[in-house]
């Protein structure tokens, strides 16, 4: 398996992989192979996922919850009335504790957010488009 | 007067959002997977503490949280507009 982890062999260079290994002396019967093919198209997703899990070392985005509070401010006689978003994020790495962030946005921080984020999914958009 | 949208306590000190920063990669391969191709976005958010003193903190998002993450900002924006 080390050598299907190592790879992540689609299916066709599975087949033909295994079909060698058949081949081989001292190598694996077929239906062996066959067990070992029915294997890989099942798990596959999930080993992947798993590898990648293991190649991220840096802090993560683990969780993410958020609301919005009425903020007063009294400037004058009249109270304003302001809307800002209080935003919590879990960060971490891997298997440590998480560190908690807690972002204020008023309204205009969050436009302001929300354009970086539409250049970072038009990228990615491109991105998956050429891949 | 508070409107909550989550029960949500504040575990933390609350920093004001200055400005964000960003990276899309693609991981291509490591010392456990020769083959991971997969992309993903870091991103570093520039923030202030209430005396204005500034730090980074950065962090690391695959496509899918990507998609949750600029959603729930969308969300937020709605929200506070009719507010």
């Amino acid at each position: 398996f080390g050598r299907l982890l190592k790879t992540d062999m689609d299916l066709n260079q599975l087949e033909a992989f295994l079909t060698a290994q058949t081949k081989k002396q001292g190598g694996i019967t077929s239906d062996q192979a066959a067990v070992i093919a029915k294997f890989w198209k099942n798990h596959r997703i999930k080993i992947h996922e798993s590898l990648i899990n293991q190649s991220r070392w840096d802090n993560v985005l683990k969780n993410m919850n958020w609301r919005v509070d009425l903020k007063s401010q009294s400037r004058h006689i009249d109270q304003i009335n302001t809307p800002v978003a209080i935003v919590e994020m879990e960060l971490g790495k891997n298997g440590q504790e998480s560190e908690f962030l807690c972002l204020e946005f008023d309204e205009a921080k969050v436009s302001q957010m929300l354009k970086k984020l539409s250049e970072i999914e038009e990228s990615m958009t491109l991105l998956t488009q050429t891949a | 007067m508070l409107v909550s949208h989550l029960d949500m306590s504040s575990r933390c000190p609350i920093l004001s959002f200055v400005d964000i920063k960003w990276k899309l990669g693609v991981a291509m391969s490591s010392d456990t997977c020769r083959s991971l191709k997969y992309p993903y976005v870091t991103v570093t958010l520039k923030v202030a503490d209430p005396s204005g003193q500034i730090t980074d903190k950065s962090f690391e998002m695959t496509v899918p949280q990507f998609k949750n993450f600029f959603r729930q900002f969308k969300e937020m924006a709605a929200v506070l507009e009719t507010v």
